[in-house]
């Protein structure tokens, strides 16, 4: 029982590592100087260097950036939170006649490529120069 | 006193708002892409004929459309493949009795939280032919002797765009399955244990069949999901060496803004909805998955 607990955690720790290894190599990439990132080896860099992190803020407003994230995610998130909580709440608590008809529909919606959507809507807002 | 909740109408009340808001974003859009495939309009030379259904007979002899077509149903069975084993396999793995649940699908939970653009980048990097960990570590091991082109080769590209895309979907898959383990009843493996029954027959006689109707639609949603794939091609491979990883969504995408062919790349759009359509309501009819129960 110990034996194959040990296993378990082992293999746990495999499969965080599988995912979380990209992110720890762009982590270490961020770290390294620019005259280092075209060296391998060595994988970590000899000297850390912490200026590219507030480039990031240099010659553009990226604080505007996040802010603007932030208004777009939390006003589609309350938006579709609001009208779809009423939908939902129609579709499974209610009589009403048609469910499946809607149902199927929002499933044919999320079927639909986005790209096929872009092509009128960028006609759209070309008509409104 | 006047009703202020009328018990017949309430739920057709209730749905307006999602039904104008899906006629807006959705439905327009949709009817106006199909309207447009009807049309030769091409923004560049101020060309707008309408021509019928001219695109749809263009697309019948077109060799990139079903290149990428093939590409797509290409890119769609084998990542859904590995990432259906792969998931299976976590899940079962987290859904064991473990310290540290919590954070463990926390952590698992991470690619799928990034966006597409991000972690293609970040697989462009890996993957780089001069620079990339990935030639380095595997030369390392010993298990290549020369740097492998994964982006720029014809073999090679489609299979690494395949990788980022597991490993980016693979949580999502996870988290379903995972959601659906935890519904089968603890008693049954109890019984089944009492009865002297093995893991494997467990997994096949219990897991299994009860984990199906999450199976099918874990399967629906992401196979409908891969072949939509655009992003993680866009910035791996743009469609490149040669084609070999163009997706349909990158062609339409083309065909759309790089040659401002609304008409034919409209036409394109339609044709992919129908394909979707189609291969959904087969698979539906064909498993008989139920609507309402989900």
């Amino acid at each position: 029982m110990r034996l194959r607990n040990i296993w378990l955690y082992i293999l746990v720790l495999l499969i965080i590592f599988g995912f979380l290894a990209p992110y720890l190599w762009q982590l270490i990439t961020s770290l390294t100087p620019d005259e280092e990132v075209t060296k391998l080896p060595p994988i970590l860099p000899q000297k850390i260097t912490l200026s590219h992190y507030p480039e990031v803020f240099e010659g553009k407003p990226f604080a505007r950036y996040i802010l603007n994230s932030f208004v777009v995610a939390s006003a589609a998130t309350l938006f579709s939170l609001i009208i779809g909580s009423f939908c939902a709440y129609a579709v499974a608590r209610l009589k009403m006649r048609g469910k499946s008809l809607i149902l199927g529909m929002v499933l044919a919606i999320s079927m639909f490529p986005p790209i096929a959507i872009v092509s009128p809507l960028y006609l759209l807002l070309k008509s409104f120069n | 006193m006047t009703k202020l909740f009328d018990h017949a109408k309430a739920p057709y009340l209730l749905i307006l708002p999602s039904i104008l808001v899906i006629t807006a974003v959705a439905f327009y859009p949709i009817l106006k892409a199909a309207y447009l495939s009807l049309f030769e309009i091409n923004l560049k030379f101020n060309v707008n004929n309408f021509i019928g259904i001219a695109n749809y007979f263009q697309l019948l002899q077109d060799n990139s459309f079903f290149n990428a077509l093939l590409n797509t149903l290409y890119f769609v069975g084998v990542s859904l493949f590995f990432e259906l084993i792969l998931g299976l396999l976590i899940a079962l793995v987290i859904n064991q009795p473990l310290k540290g649940k919590g954070l463990v699908k926390a952590v698992i939970l991470i690619p799928w939280a990034i966006p597409t653009v991000v972690s293609a980048k970040m697989w462009k990097w890996i993957f780089n032919y001069d620079y990339g960990i990935l030639n380095y570590l595997l030369k390392f091991l010993h298990l290549i002797s020369d740097n492998w082109n994964w982006l720029g080769s014809k073999t090679f590209a489609m299979n690494s765009a395949i990788l980022a895309e597991i490993w980016k979907t693979t949580p999502f898959m996870v988290l379903l399955l995972f959601a659906g383990l935890q519904v089968i009843p603890e008693d049954l493996y109890k019984s089944a244990k009492v009865d002297g029954a093995g893991v494997w027959y467990r997994f096949w006689h219990i897991t299994l069949p009860l984990l199906k109707p999450t199976l099918l639609v874990a399967v629906l949603f992401r196979a409908l999901d891969a072949f939509r794939v655009f992003d993680v091609i866009f910035v791996l491979t743009g469609g490149g060496p040669a084609d070999t990883t163009e997706v349909l969504s990158l062609y339409t995408y083309k065909q759309l803004f790089s040659l401002s062919n609304f008409g034919y790349g409209s036409a394109l759009a339609v044709v992919t909805f129908v394909c979707v359509m189609v291969f959904s309501s087969l698979f539906i009819k064909l498993f008989g998955l139920s609507l309402e129960t989900r």
